[in-house]
């Protein structure tokens, strides 16, 4: 695997579990678990994985890829 | 929808914020050096942070997020934070493709997203099949803009502003200002217009907490009236989820006029940054306009269909009623709207004029001709469409949300000619060719029978019948090949 396609394939899995931790298809079904400030759990699971995943894409996005010049 | 009762004081802001577009597209024709495509389509390639940050977040964030979202977050309640995952894949999305794709933009004079195409696949079938694509998408994104003008003029001024003149009235002076400065103008009022949509949002904040009551009652409400709302999604509506971030992350990163905003960056290091803005954005853009639709389920219980999207107008009329301050909210709140409708429409209108001038006019009906008279049939044709939607907008009848997925279907089967095209450099045009054709045909085809496999939308499953065929048929062509040719 070329150096471009190894460091874009590990940041985008990164990604992908990140969304796929964030969509609540492990959580009972008609179970609203605990609540905080009466939202239920899965939505404070489901919105700590978007921060998680905006992190992700600001970091990757600063960083940059270390294959592509920067200016 | 019930008409807002309007003052004088709101029509001056709304009359003063339209004049102040004019007189930036104005400016900005003066700021015009020389007559080039990219000049006019691209501002110069001199896009800076703030502008193409701004101009990013107005073109992405279109009528549909203020109406749209809010809409389908009453329908369906809270499965529809899938949403806030999809605007933010996005950006993930371009990080994969922009900052190649605008190093070579810069070094072969891309205008268009078909110019790489054109460079990176010579064939003159896949050119034109993505230029068609283009113009459908684009056409269909003015379309929805155009229609949520109308629904918004006609409903909330109660008849004070006739839908079709006020629709024409936005188009003409939208139009006008493009004419004049291209994508300077373009981007330059988008600015004024993302500063706008940002205050939208902060107001539709403080609507929730000083309106509506605040989150907690609401939450409380929504769980006696609604809990299914609140529920989490079952199995196949887990798969749904997915593939709406599927479908929008990825489909959304190849909007054309994304693409030749990514073109118009100063510089990597400019875009990359304005990726970064872009991916916090949805965090409280996306997250206030969803917990306005789940408010409003307990505010106003019982709406069915296409009429939960009207629950931001229901809420502006709440808001009006509340004195002078909610009056100045609500004005503020118009603007906004008028703003993330008139960004977006302006961006697609752009890139189809810029589509039709280069990849069309250009290329197949006058080759021999200059780019000022490629740049002014690219002008006369968006005026020509223009009138036609107009027309149209106030003929069909489909809801916000369909139309908005429409255009994903179509988009994300262009997606693999952009991503694998700047990944993979021994990919050629026929494996694009007929993973596209595949992808189309399986995504244009599930989409008209309403089919969803496992809750699979047909454009994510036709991107995945486009991949697996661009897969195959590369491998296969490779396999056929010599080894020495191989490695050339």
């Amino acid at each position: 695997m070329t150096q471009h396609l190894k460091y874009r394939g590990r940041w985008s899995a990164l990604v992908l579990l990140t969304v796929l931790s964030g969509i609540p298809w492990y959580w009972p079904e008609n179970d609203f678990g605990w609540q905080t400030w009466l939202v239920p759990g899965w939505v404070w699971v489901t919105l700590i994985a978007a921060i998680v995943l905006s992190a992700l894409v600001v970091w990757g996005a600063l960083r940059g890829w270390p294959d592509e010049p920067s200016e | 929808m019930q008409a807002l009762p309007l003052q004088t004081g709101s029509f001056i802001f709304i009359a003063g914020y339209l004049g102040s577009l004019l007189i930036i597209g104005w400016f900005a024709s003066r700021q015009r050096r020389g007559r080039s495509l990219g000049d006019y389509y691209l501002g110069g390639r001199g896009m800076g942070l703030w502008v193409l940050m701004l101009t990013l977040f107005a073109t992405q964030y279109s009528g549909n997020a203020l109406f749209g979202f809010t809409g389908q977050a009453y329908r369906v309640g809270f499965t529809w934070l899938a949403i806030l995952h999809s605007m933010i894949a996005v950006v993930a999305g371009y990080l994969l493709f922009a900052p190649r794709l605008q190093g070579l933009s810069r070094q072969h004079h891309f205008v268009t997203p078909n110019d790489y195409i054109e460079y990176r696949f010579p064939s003159k079938a896949l050119s034109v099949l993505v230029a068609l694509c283009l113009m459908v998408v684009l056409i269909n994104y003015v379309l929805a803009q155009l229609k949520v003008m109308g629904l918004m003029l006609a409903g909330l001024s109660g008849g004070q502003i006739d839908a079709f003149w006020g629709v024409v009235v936005l188009a003409i002076i939208m139009m006008i200002y493009s004419t004049m400065g291209g994508m300077r103008s373009v981007a330059w009022t988008d600015t004024i217009q993302g500063a706008m949509m940002l205050m939208g949002f902060i107001l539709i904040a403080i609507i929730i907490e000083r309106d509506m009551g605040g989150w907690s009652p609401a939450f409380a409400q929504l769980r006696e009236i609604a809990p299914a709302k609140l529920a989490p999604p079952d199995g196949r509506g887990a798969v749904t989820w997915f593939s709406t971030v599927i479908l929008i992350g990825i489909g959304a990163s190849v909007y054309p006029q994304a693409i030749q905003r990514i073109y118009a960056a100063r510089s990597i290091d400019t875009l990359r940054q304005s990726l970064a803005g872009m991916a916090v954005l949805p965090l409280f853009a996306v997250v206030v306009v969803l917990a306005l639709g789940f408010v409003a389920i307990a505010r106003f219980p019982g709406l069915e269909g296409s009429a939960a999207d009207q629950v931001m107008a229901m809420i502006m009329r709440d808001v009006l009623n509340t004195g002078w301050f909610g009056h100045a909210v609500v004005t503020v709140l118009l603007g906004a709207i008028l703003a993330a409708l008139m960004s977006t429409a302006d961006s697609a209108l752009l890139s189809l004029s810029s589509i039709f001038a280069k990849d069309i006019y250009g290329k197949y009906l006058r080759p021999a001709a200059s780019d000022s008279e490629c740049a002014r049939a690219g002008q006369w044709w968006a005026w020509i469409i223009l009138g036609v939607l107009v027309w149209v907008s106030t003929q069909e009848n489909l809801t916000l949300y369909r139309l908005f997925v429409l255009k994903f279907e179509i988009l994300l089967q262009i997606a693999p000619a952009f991503y694998l095209g700047v990944n993979f450099r021994s990919l050629r045009a026929t494996p694009i060719i007929l993973g596209l054709v595949t992808g189309l045909c399986v995504a244009v085809g599930g989409w008209s029978l309403g089919w969803m496999p496992f809750g699979l939308h047909p454009g994510t499953v036709g991107l995945l019948c486009n991949v697996w065929m661009v897969v195959s048929v590369h491998y296969v062509c490779t396999f056929r090949k010599p080894q020495n040719q191989r490695s050339h």
